[in-house]
């Protein structure tokens, strides 16, 4: 009996050593934040940590395989504050309110971070010299009232944020009164703005991916900013636009593709701004000008398969050598520009702008009509919105796969001999 | 319904020269607006310019072909003597106009479906897009409405002649007049109560319930704007597709027995 008692006992203690789960969070992270050395490198075992955290000196966090930070609290997971070279690698965050707040921080770099079911992702205070690449941040459900954003920058200069990836957040990334920023391939799917410039100088937007969001870039009271080569796709809710940009300055508008967006490009109060090399594909409304002026230019653009390429509340801008595919004039001299200036005046693109319970009527068979007498008419145009140089040909070349669907030819042949027996058959005496 | 009424119906109706041109037409036309715009832009999901265009042939050529050769048919028998003829059959005035109505419903069905398989045909073999379903659905749609249409034109004219004018009356009015009427209102009225109109209008102009049924069932109701959000989300819900259903129903049903009233007190005027 004894001896039975002792071997129980012992498998038992085994058993709490080996086949028990490994709990890392009965380890304190903060803690090990707190032993690491200023310029050490934390790595971080395999393990879920609950709990808030802080760090405020230069050391460098990294995560293995499957190392989890997660919190209840409604406040931020990990802050870290008033300190500089602090790095971040391979972590998962997950359930927190905000995932990552940086106040006050200089040299701070996040890689491979990934954010699940958060409120708001990252925020960043005050802070310079910022590189943050391949974060994922896939936010809660619901209105985008009832989340936060996906990266929030206020006050800070100087950042590089790269490859990274959000769905389902306000904002992807909301930039507020930052100098020296660079956005580069990125992606935003399914939220409200891909990114949402306010205040901001000196930014580059360039190769990021809109898809499905409500605007691909909101850009206000911004200057000095380039946005090219950007993928801006499906922008088309009620609301929706691939940019908006409303009373912004110096901002240049590069080689982007907008395909399928309610509004591709929509300006209110641009000044100084160029709109060029861009591809308007299947847009409803390719480019609205609102309270325009005539020191912006929309120069070298593809208008390809819109509704409206071109519409304006009567102000204008600079617009000339576009191509645009309901082009009907020729090209005598052979120089690639057309004899005759292209009129992108329409009565009704005019009216939509002022009001908007003409968009019901958005290429209805009556405005199709008025579009075609708008366009004999609109011939001594001279004035608003007319291009004296319009390109014959297109730049952009589409490239559109194509492979014999062959159950649809079967298909549509059975049922058009069908169709034309029945009517042969009808038809006998 | 009177069989024998409706295959003697369909059958000339089939051997019209006008019938058949009208085919031709209209399997050229839908191919090649269809094919032109697949092989020059790729396959994009939402209101492109390939579905308004789409959608406008079906807006303007169906019905101005299902208004005048159905209108034209109905007064050629009162004007030629064959409806009094064919009174001496046992046929009540219902069955006649059943018939009648039946009898152009397939024709043009049947009109849809040499275009329709065509398109289907030849978009396999640009290898590009799939046959537009809702389109389908629309086509369906518009045929049983304006050929209703077309029923009571033919009873309301005197002749003919009088039944194509009243025909092109009908169509412009629908396609085109309500709209410019509506735009130029627009112009003097705020905003709101051009939406109000506008929301009249889409229940009271056949023409624009088909086109308003385009956005609703390609999930394309966003394109009206946010000035229609409540009106179409009303119309996406379950009980907005049954009002859409009746009152379709309606615009099939009410013209009919409008019809078959106004053919009885003609009968009995004579």
């Amino acid at each position: 009996m004894k001896c039975l008692w002792t071997i129980l006992c012992f498998s038992n203690l085994l058993w709490f050593i080996f086949a028990m789960p490994a709990k890392a969070d009965i380890l304190t992270l903060q803690e090990q934040i707190d032993a690491t050395p200023s310029g050490g490198v934390l790595v971080l075992k395999d393990g879920i940590y609950t709990g808030q955290f802080s760090i405020t000196k230069p050391i460098t966090l990294k995560g293995s395989k499957h190392t989890e930070l997660k919190s209840n609290a409604k406040e931020s997971l990990l802050k870290i504050e008033n300190t500089q070279n602090v790095s971040l690698e391979n972590i998962l965050i997950s359930d927190a309110h905000i995932g990552i707040v940086m106040k006050n921080t200089s040299n701070v770099s996040l890689h491979d971070v990934k954010l699940q079911n958060v409120w708001s992702g990252v925020q960043i205070y005050n802070s310079k010299d910022v590189v943050v690449n391949g974060l994922t941040i896939t936010g809660i459900d619901g209105h985008y009232s009832k989340k936060g954003n996906g990266l929030a920058i206020f006050n800070s200069h100087n950042l590089t944020i790269s490859n990274n990836n959000f769905t389902n957040v306000q904002d992807g990334f909301y930039i507020e009164k930052v100098q020296a920023i660079t956005l580069a391939d990125n992606t935003v799917k399914n939220s409200r703005y891909g990114i949402h410039f306010m205040y901001t100088d000196n930014a580059l937007a360039k190769s990021n991916e809109f898809n499905q969001n409500v605007t691909g870039i909101m850009l206000m009271m911004t200057e000095n900013t380039q946005i090219e080569n950007n993928n801006v796709k499906e922008q088309n809710g009620l609301n929706g636009a691939g940019f908006i940009l409303f009373e912004a300055k110096n901002i240049d508008i590069l080689y982007n593709h907008f395909q399928a967006n309610r509004t591709a490009l929509s300006t209110q109060k641009l000044t100084t701004s160029t709109v060029g090399h861009n591809t308007f594909q299947m847009n409803q409304t390719a480019v609205e000008l609102i309270r325009s002026n005539k020191e912006n230019i929309v120069y070298a653009n593809d208008f390809v398969g819109n509704i409206v390429n071109i519409r304006s509340d009567g102000t204008d801008s600079s617009i000339k050598q576009n191509y645009y595919d309901d082009y009907a004039g020729i090209d005598i001299d052979d120089n690639g520009i057309g004899e005759r200036p292209y009129v992108a005046l329409q009565s009704f693109g005019q009216w939509m702008v002022r009001q908007p319970a003409y968009q019901y009527f958005i290429e209805s068979p009556g405005v199709v009509l008025l579009n075609e007498m708008d366009r004999q008419t609109n011939l001594l145009e001279t004035e608003q919105l007319v291009d004296e140089e319009p390109m014959m040909h297109s730049s952009h070349k589409a490239t559109i796969e194509s492979n014999i669907l062959v159950w649809e030819v079967v298909v549509g042949l059975i049922v058009l001999v069908f169709g034309l027996w029945l009517w042969r058959r009808e038809v006998a005496i | 319904m009177n069989v024998l009424f409706f295959r003697l119906e369909w059958k000339q109706m089939l051997r019209s020269r006008w019938m058949q041109l009208v085919a031709i037409l209209f399997v050229f036309i839908f191919v090649a607006i269809s094919l032109i715009q697949q092989i020059g832009l790729p396959n994009v999901d939402g209101f492109t310019r390939q579905t308004a265009s789409f959608l406008n042939l079906l807006l303007f050529l169906l019905p101005l072909f299902i208004l005048t050769i159905g209108s034209m048919g109905v007064a050629s028998d009162l004007e030629s003597g064959w409806y009094s003829l064919l009174k001496t059959y046992p046929m009540s005035i219902t069955q006649y106009i059943v018939g009648k109505y039946l009898a152009l419903l397939l024709s043009f069905m049947l009109i849809l479906l040499l275009a329709f398989s065509v398109v289907l045909g030849m978009s396999g073999l640009a290898g590009q897009s799939h046959l537009p379903t809702v389109f389908v659905g629309l086509s369906i749609i518009t045929v049983l409405i304006f050929s209703a249409l077309a029923i009571i034109c033919g009873v309301v004219a005197k002749s003919r002649l009088h039944a194509l004018a009243l025909s092109l009356v009908v169509w412009a009015f629908a396609l085109l007049l309500v709209s410019y009427t509506l735009m130029a209102v627009g112009t003097l009225v705020a905003g709101h109560i051009l939406q109000k109109l506008t929301i009249i209008m889409i229940h009271l102009n056949p023409a624009e319930w088909i086109r308003f049924g385009y956005f609703i069932f390609s999930g394309q109701s966003s394109v009206l704007g946010p000035s229609f959000y409540e009106f179409t989300k009303f119309y996406n819900s379950p009980t907005g597709f049954i009002v859409y259903g009746l009152v379709t129903i309606s615009w099939v049903v009410l013209p009919l027995l409008l019809a078959g009233v106004l053919l009885r007190r003609k009968e009995g005027r004579a």
